[in-house]
């Protein structure tokens, strides 16, 4: 693993301070949560997750990133980790295109728990990340 | 269970590293900010040609058309009844108009423009920054009594497109030989390479990390090679457009503040991109997506 990688966790920490969260949050999603993290990932204003990323269901999605599904378990163990990581990817991976959702302002507090709540409910497997 | 794992893992490389995770070259590693420009453009060209390695120098004056063959085929139709032509000739019969003290623009450049914009931009010692071709005809338009034009639209581009279109078949040969322009050209570099916007994106996120992959529909294309069809037409512009006003488009697109035309940024990225193209045949008016 190289420096870059490894240097994340003080900053991960910071972020998560900052962003006033706990993972009790996440303990059950509800159907609208995860209702509501589909149609910000599908959008073109907010999320538009599918601008880079396959979704069940996504017509012309792009490919910059992995189609996402179950895989997102094994890579952050725990919904809070995929909130923190979509409020500042690069706080855990500097050189990844994704952009800073939450950092930059892009998507709220609620909204980054909506799209996380989505993610992490894909069944569909992956075809290749 | 084993699957899976794999899975995570190859998610978390591509995730980590941007697009192209199992290349030998990690795109970020191209960008040495006190490297010389040839040593950066080769740097680059080696993190290219290992991604496509089917593609000849020439191959990158066709943009995403040299990713993809129902691209490369769309344009090719495209050009057969393109709207850039109406923008040739206009240029065309506006460069053959006399200044106001009788003389023309032919008379500007050496060779009457002949492969001239394989030249440009250019880094000028006596003015100690970057000369684009627009800033090359304007200067030309004022040493001959005229006014400048403004940059970017109407007249400006079909000048800069017919001017351009006399170096066609010439390679791209612009140089960086002086401590000057080599600043200016490491100034294009930091610019390529610097997050900008909301989305936090570098043109080079895009045009090497996810060079090659799709953005919706749209298939990134390598920055190597832009410079040689611009001005081009793209339908979605409807119009003939220069290779700074779609600077612009990105800019927007990543939301960050679009810079005017021939700003000190644009030229020397443009500078930047266009040394990274060296070799490149110029094909002008290009067209596009």
């Amino acid at each position: 693993m190289s420096a870059s990688l490894t240097r994340s966790r003080p900053a991960l920490v910071v972020a998560l301070a900052a962003f006033g969260m706990s993972a009790a949050a996440h303990a059950a999603d509800s159907a609208s949560d995860i209702a509501a993290g589909k149609e910000i990932a599908f959008g073109l204003k907010e999320g538009n997750c599918v601008a880079c990323h396959s979704l069940p269901g996504a017509a012309m999605a792009g490919n910059v990133g992995p189609r996402l599904g179950p895989w997102v378990h094994g890579v952050f163990h725990s919904e809070s980790e995929l909130v923190k990581y979509l409020y500042d990817p690069q706080a855990k991976f500097a050189h990844t295109v994704m952009p800073e959702f939450g950092k930059n302002k892009m998507l709220t507090e609620e909204q980054l728990e909506q799209v996380s709540a989505y993610v992490w409910s894909l069944s569909e497997k992956g075809e290749r990340p | 269970m084993r699957r899976g794992l794999f899975f995570a893992a190859c998610g978390a490389a591509v995730i980590a590293t941007g697009a192209h995770a199992s290349h030998s070259v990690e795109w970020w590693k191209t960008n040495d900010p006190s490297a010389a420009p040839a040593h950066t453009r080769a740097e680059i060209m080696h993190y290219y040609t290992g991604l496509f390695p089917q593609l000849t120098l020439q191959d990158y004056a066709l943009g995403s058309g040299a990713l993809n063959a129902e691209l490369r085929r769309q344009d090719e139709q495209l050009a057969d009844f393109s709207p850039a032509g109406f923008v040739l000739a206009k240029g065309k019969k506006l460069w053959a108009q006399p200044l106001l003290d009788g003389d023309t623009y032919a008379s500007c450049y050496p060779d009457g423009g002949r492969s001239a914009a394989a030249h440009y931009p250019m880094y000028s010692e006596e003015q100690h920054e970057v000369i684009t071709l627009p800033m090359s005809l304007n200067a030309c338009r004022e040493r001959h009594g005229a006014k400048a034009l403004s940059y970017g639209k109407g007249d400006m581009v079909a000048l800069e497109t017919y001017l351009a279109s006399l170096s066609n078949g010439a390679p791209i040969d612009v140089k960086v030989d002086s401590q000057g322009a080599t600043a200016a050209f490491q100034a294009g570099q930091k610019f390529f390479f610097q997050r900008a916007g909301q989305l936090d994106l570098a043109c080079a996120s895009c045009h090497m990390g996810a060079v090659g992959r799709y953005l919706r529909a749209q298939l990134l294309s390598p920055a190597v090679g832009m410079p040689a069809t611009f001005p081009k037409y793209r339908m979605k512009w409807g119009a003939v457009g220069t290779l700074q006003q779609r600077f612009r488009g990105c800019q927007k697109k990543i939301r960050a503040k679009p810079e005017g035309f021939e700003s000190g940024d644009y030229r020397d990225l443009q500078y930047f991109l266009t040394y990274l193209s060296n070799g490149v045949k110029i094909d002008v008016p290009g067209n596009g997506p």
